[in-house]
């Protein structure tokens, strides 16, 4: 959970900083359903893809320790580093289950445009209270 | 079996969507039931896709008391409609959408993407409907022996199922900006693309096909022939995992289960079908694995062999003014220009954050990428692939191997390049190629990169097309099912479905499936059950 949460932060990380918290919550709870109906080897690869990038991931920036442990700019900086490299199948993989998920929320999909009308994306509303709250930017 | 039945794609929209609601009513939920369960039929159809359904319907209406179980859910029309893209990978896609063939040698890892609903995957079509191509036929009934799967004799089977599932052409004004961006190209360096045929009917280009249809114009099986099986009275049941035939001495007598109670929760009872006659209609990925376990096709050593996928490439390109591509038919053009190199090439389109996940970058420069998505246009490629896939089980759990023949890797480059040409004819600022980690590419970049030597592994490939993993054939030695979709090992047990397809196609398999089911189904009606 922890560890999906700091590579959603940096993934979707603005200049202002990362997105708003309640959207992070809601796409790693939404990637956890997503895994729970998946079958075995994608559980597997995926919780085995993140475990690698976030251990991996700081020795791209010369530093050693879990990707959540540095500084937030210091996490997106690594994690582009890791992703730019020859070790970069785990973040694609992630970040694209990631992405998936992320541009299903309404605001996110509003943010890059978005606006099909009939793919079910719900309303703000219909995500609860915190949904639209602002993040820790 | 009343015309309405038969043509319900005839009625007003508001009519034939209550009528298929009144019918679809009459699907039992397995989930539901309480305790077990114990069922007689004549045909008992394990599997409700565009297979099962088409059997199911054609011996339900010749009068047979059919029983289809289905271990996916029912999830009504107006419920799917409600489903965001990734709700309906959980509930209507097999393993969310997120299953691949482990690659083997110098393979792309492949993401095969499968239905397990009542109405199996045709329920997630872009409608796409191609008849089997007379190349393939030829190769079917010349080289290897399948004398009755000629045009000729297949051209009555198709035209039933073209009636029943309304098989219509996409007009233009039809087609999303960015089909239109690709065909501009593509008529700029004289490649000819044409129209594609679609099972719709009041199709009004949402777009949303591969999630379900919020308009019930996608002319599904579950929106045809399972309403048709229902109505001659045949029992379909969801929620219901077969876990293995009952073989009886010689012949197969039915088969039980388990009574699913959701991804969250134990199975529930257990369901038991006596049959006269059984039809294994469970898929590519489903049919081997219950042979397998059931002991069946052992002795030709074939069952879950030959798998073959039609690996699917995409090609993106971003153009400076908005495309908005998700605006118009799902699929509405394509072309056989590069037959010659066994590749097809078909528009599509995907949502959002599937484009957004293949943009490069973290964190700012994905954002800024992600803001292009509405300039995006996508067109897809695919490969008439020789096989080399496996499935099978292991510890109790499915899974499937895949091995791209060099012939096929060959083709991949090739169709890279066309596709970006053919964008960049259009007028395309730069493309994404399907290979892992490479970013946008211009022209100049594009003519000095060496596709040829990217590794399988690199390649971002796709599939919605497995087929082939009970082959039918002439020799029992080389096929699990003969021409009449008979089980070579033991009687009554017939497998109807895109796992008995000889060969790939090379072009997407509905039509082509639905078509040599009619064709079985015909047959099986002249053959009533024994007993
Ligand atoms: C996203 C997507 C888009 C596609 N688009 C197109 C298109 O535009 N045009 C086209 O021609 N083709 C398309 N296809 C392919 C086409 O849908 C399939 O080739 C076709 O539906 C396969 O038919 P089938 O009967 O072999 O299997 P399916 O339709 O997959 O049906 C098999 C059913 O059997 C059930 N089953 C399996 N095992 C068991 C068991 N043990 N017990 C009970 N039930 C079981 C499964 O749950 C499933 O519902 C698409 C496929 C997908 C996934
Ligand atoms: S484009 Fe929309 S209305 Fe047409 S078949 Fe697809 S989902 Fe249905």
């Amino acid at each position: 959970m922890a560890r999906l949460r700091s590579l959603t932060e940096a993934i979707f990380a603005t200049a202002a900083g990362p997105p708003p918290a309640a959207r992070v919550d809601w796409v790693v709870a939404e990637v956890e359903d997503v895994l729970a109906h998946a079958g075995a080897q994608m559980r597997w690869t995926m919780a085995a893809a993140t475990l690698v990038i976030v251990w991996i991931a700081p020795l791209f920036v010369g530093r050693l320790g879990s990707l959540a442990s540095l500084p937030f700019r210091e996490r997106v900086r690594a994690l582009a580093a890791l992703e730019a490299s020859a070790l970069g199948g785990p973040v694609l993989a992630v970040k694209a289950l990631l992405c998936i998920l992320y541009y299903e929320h309404p605001d996110a999909a509003a943010e890059v445009g978005f606006d099909a009308e009939c793919l079910g994306l719900p309303s703000p509303a219909a995500l609860g209270p915190a949904a639209g709250a602002e993040g820790v930017a | 079996m009343s015309a309405p039945e038969a043509e319900l794609w005839g009625l007003e929209p508001a009519a034939r969507k209550a009528r298929v609601a009144e019918l679809h009513s009459g699907i039992v939920h397995g989930r539901d039931v309480s305790g077990d369960l114990e069922l007689e039929a004549d045909t008992l159809v394990i599997g409700s896709g565009a297979g099962g359904a088409v059997v199911a319907c054609h011996l339900a209406e010749a009068g047979e008391r059919v029983v289809v179980v289905e271990e996916g859910e029912h999830v009504p029309p107006a419920e799917q409609a409600q489903l965001r893209p990734s709700e309906s990978l959980r509930r209507l896609w097999i393993d969310a959408g997120l299953a691949f063939a482990l690659p083997l040698g110098d393979t792309p890892a492949i993401n095969v993407m499968m239905g397990r609903a009542v109405g199996g995957s045709s329920v997630l079509t872009g409608g796409v409907c191609f008849r089997i191509p007379g190349r393939v036929l030829r190769e079917w009934s010349g080289e290897m022996g399948l004398h009755d799967y000629t045009e000729a004799r297949l051209d009555a089977a198709h035209l039933d199922v073209e009636r029943a599932v309304h098989v219509e052409e996409v007009p233009e004004s039809m087609r999303s900006r960015s089909t239109t961006r690709f065909v501009d190209g593509a008529r700029r360096l004289g490649v000819e693309v044409h129209p594609i045929r679609r099972n719709t009917v009041d199709c009004r280009g949402c777009g949303r096909c591969n999630f379900g249809c919020p308009e019930q114009a996608k002319l599904s099986v579950d929106q045809t022939y399972l309403p048709r099986a229902l109505a001659a009275g045949a029992q379909v049941l969801s929620d219901c995992r077969v876990e293995s035939l009952v073989v009886r001495g010689a012949r197969v007598d039915g088969c039980w289960g388990h009574l699913l109670r959701g991804p969250e929760r134990p199975p529930g009872g257990v369901f038991r079908v006596r049959a006269r006659r059984t039809v294994v209609s469970g898929g590519a990925y489903g049919s081997p694995v219950l042979l397998g376990r059931s002991g069946i096709g052992r002795r030709s050593g074939q069952v879950g062999r030959n798998m073959t996928v039609h690996p699917a490439f995409r090609v993106m390109a971003r153009f400076r003014d908005p495309i908005r591509g998700w605006q118009g038919a799902l699929q509405s053009a394509y072309s056989e220009a590069y037959e010659a190199d066994n590749v097809t090439l078909t528009g599509l389109f995907v949502p959002p954050g599937v484009l957004a996940a293949t943009m490069p970058g973290v964190g700012r420069e994905h954002v800024a990428r992600a803001r292009d998505i509405p300039h995006l246009a996508i067109f897809g490629g695919m490969v008439h692939d020789q096989g080399g896939g496996h499935v099978f089980e292991v510890f109790g759990r499915r899974a499937m191997t895949y091995r791209m023949a060099p012939r096929d890797k060959a083709a991949v480059p090739v169709l890279m390049r066309r596709m970006a040409e053919i964008f960049f004819a259009a007028g395309a600022e730069e493309v994404f190629l399907p290979v892992l980690g490479l970013g946008g590419v211009d022209a100049d970049r594009m003519r000095t990169l060496d596709l040829e030597r990217v590794r399988g592994r690199d390649l971002e490939s796709g599939s919605q097309h497995p087929l082939g993993t009970c082959r039918m054939g002439v020799d029992p030695k080389a096929s699990v099912v003969g021409p009449d979709g008979a089980a070579w090992d033991v009687k009554d047990l017939f497998v109807v479905d895109g796992s008995i397809l000889p060969t790939s196609l090379g072009v997407n398999p509905q039509l082509s499936i639905m078509t040599v089911a009619t064709h079985l189904a015909w047959k099986l009606r002249e053959r009533r059950p024994r007993g």
